[in-house]
């Protein structure tokens, strides 16, 4: 079902990483990205896998959770894999097939290459499981706010972020009973080929972009009635605020970094 | 008697395992013969609309099972769309499920999915629109255009035309005016005159069912508490308020009467029925005298 894409969904638990402020979040969020690309040899990369694991487990996520938005990506995931085994062509040999040659370093690429992607998953999606929506985009704006100097309109920004993420769960809930109404007359999304599904889908579209419309400008005349004009002289009910907790992740992002740097150096031996 | 439609023990919760759970029926059973007028009442969240979708296999049992005709119907997960064509269900607003350009290729979307032929296609979907009594000068507008008791009824037709033994119908009357109601209603009542089909309407209303429902079940946080004949179940007005539902004022000043002593039916859910029965009794008082 439908449902089952929880890419982006809020796991309402209380732990460390949920405490963490949303816009230090963001930030450890984008080294720790940067510091997976850092990693150039095996040994690092198992050592960030077993930080990001560490990760996961003070997040109170279950790890079933987590796996469904690896599902989501495997086939990328998989057709990348194979593009480098058959098209990396360093290395020693180990098959040859007409033009295609499986090398062993191809295989050890593809590899890392998976491990890599999978982890960048992994950690991204830790950050919506453990953030709701609105503190998202709050700490965006908040992050953005910069931008504005050169008149870039943050609120609008963070605004249609919010509102775009409030709406997929209905989205998606939307999608569910359509299609449930159209399967109810017969309608068959599981058979045929690729012309039949695509025309298949068709029935779905059409309503769903109807009621998008409609609770388009219901929302948009609901904002109204609230006197909503943008971001001028907006204050917050909720004020974000640092804690001792977000110090304690930073040092442990900087511990990991420190010992990314270490072993990269030391395990140069296991490089790709 | 011939059980159309029976439910095991069915069981179902939404969101399984995950912290979101929520269950939705717990442990119905029922069963229906064919011919009967059923009303499902209970409050909001109570479960109706999920129960429904049991009923024609768009939710799976997660314990329990479904029996059409004394036949499981996730016997053969691969035919299940045959069960639907036979357990017809029209949703909470139907008409948000409109696509086609015009009414009448709208109703035949599901005949057209049967894989009918052509010509008969085109008979059931006839057939169906002069049954929600929307007649030829409809058939070649846009759904779009029409007004929401009239986008109803198309979506109602988009049900009965593919001509199915049980038709299931899900708040038909929730959003609409007075007589829409009144319409939808009628209709349905005459449908089921004319074709003698086995009939499911759940609604949150009393009102709506009481009317002409053989019998009625009343959910009550994902339990079936009753399932009785409409007078059974009303003189039970004590159980029935404690779960937030009400029967009709009409009946419940009837019942008054009743329990003074009056020599009047219990039976009556409309103002109608109340007047003509006012009036019987006032002649039968004079004849007396
Ligand atoms: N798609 C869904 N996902 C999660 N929970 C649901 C879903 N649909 C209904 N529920 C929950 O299941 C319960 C029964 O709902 P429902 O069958 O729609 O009741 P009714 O039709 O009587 O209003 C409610 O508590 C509702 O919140
Ligand atoms: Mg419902």
């Amino acid at each position: 079902m439908l449902k089952d894409i929880t890419l982006g969904q809020y796991y309402p638990v209380k732990s460390v990483i949920h405490r963490i402020d949303p816009r230090v979040k963001i930030l450890l969020l984008i080294i720790y990205l940067v510091t997976i690309f850092m990693a150039d040899n095996f040994i690092s990369l198992g050592f960030i896998m077993l930080t990001i694991l560490f990760t996961v487990f003070l997040s109170k996520v279950p790890f079933k959770v987590i796996l469904k938005s690896i599902k989501a990506i495997i086939f990328i995931v998989i057709f990348t894999s194979l593009i480098n085994i058959f098209f990396n062509s360093s290395g020693n040999v180990l098959i040859e097939f007409g033009i295609i040659k499986i090398t062993d370093s191809g295989i050890a690429t593809a590899i890392f290459v998976a491990i890599r992607v999978f982890m960048f998953v992994v950690i991204s999606s830790l950050l919506t499981y453990t953030t709701t929506p609105t503190n998202l985009t709050d700490a965006i704006e908040k992050l953005l706010s910069p931008l504005k100097v050169i008149r870039v309109d943050v609120h609008s920004v963070a605004m249609m972020m919010t509102i775009a993420l409030r709406f997929i769960p209905t989205l998606i809930e939307e999608v569910d009973k359509i299609t449930n109404a159209q399967k109810a007359r017969g309608a068959d999304m599981e058979s045929g080929g690729i012309g039949k599904r695509i025309k298949s889908v068709i029935p779905i579209l059409i309503p769903l972009f109807i009621s998008s419309f409609r609770s388009a400008s219901d929302l948009a005349f609901a904002m109204e009635c609230r006197c909503y004009t943008g971001g001028h002289g907006r204050t917050r009910m909720r004020q974000l605020r640092m804690t001792r907790t977000d110090i304690y992740a930073a040092i442990f992002m900087f511990v990991v970094i420190a010992c990314m740097i270490v072993l990269n150096h030391f395990a140069s031996f296991a490089k790709i | 008697m011939l059980s159309i439609l029976r439910v095991e023990n069915l069981c179902f919760t939404y969101g399984e395992g995950t912290p979101f759970a929520q269950k939705a029926l717990d442990n119905i059973n029922f069963s229906i013969e064919a011919g009967e007028m059923i009303g499902v009442i209970g409050h909001t969240g109570s479960g109706k609309s999920t129960l429904l979708q049991h009923l024609n296999g768009l939710l799976r049992p997660q314990s329990g099972k479904v029996l059409f005709n004394e036949m499981d119907i996730w016997e053969k997960p691969k035919e299940i769309r045959n069960i639907r064509f036979k357990i017809g269900i029209c949703f909470q607003y139907p008409e948000h499920q409109l696509f086609e350009d015009t009414v009448f290729k709208d109703v035949a979307f599901g005949p057209t999915n049967m894989g009918l032929n052509e010509t008969e296609v085109k008979k059931r979907t006839r057939i169906a629109l002069n049954s929600v009594g929307l007649g030829m000068d409809f058939w070649a507008k846009s759904p779009f255009d029409l007004s929401g008791g009239e986008k109803r009824r198309v979506a109602i037709a988009g049900v009965i035309a593919m001509d199915p033994d049980i038709l299931i119908l899900d708040e038909p009357t929730a959003g609409l005016d007075p007589r829409g109601r009144d319409e939808i209603l009628a209709l349905l009542k005459s449908y089921r005159k004319d074709h003698n089909k086995t009939i499911i309407i759940a609604s949150h209303s009393m009102e709506d069912v009481a009317n002409f429902a053989d019998r009625v079940m009343v959910f009550n946080k994902s339990k079936l508490v009753m399932f009785d004949s409409v007078l059974n179940v009303f003189s039970k007005a004590e159980q029935l308020s404690e779960i937030g539902l009400d029967i009709p004022q009409v009946t419940q000043l009837f019942i008054r009467l009743k329990e003074k002593g009056y020599n009047i039916s219990k039976n009556i859910f409309t103002v109608e029925d109340a007047i003509k029965a006012l009036i019987s009794l006032k002649e039968g008082g004079m004849n007396d005298a």
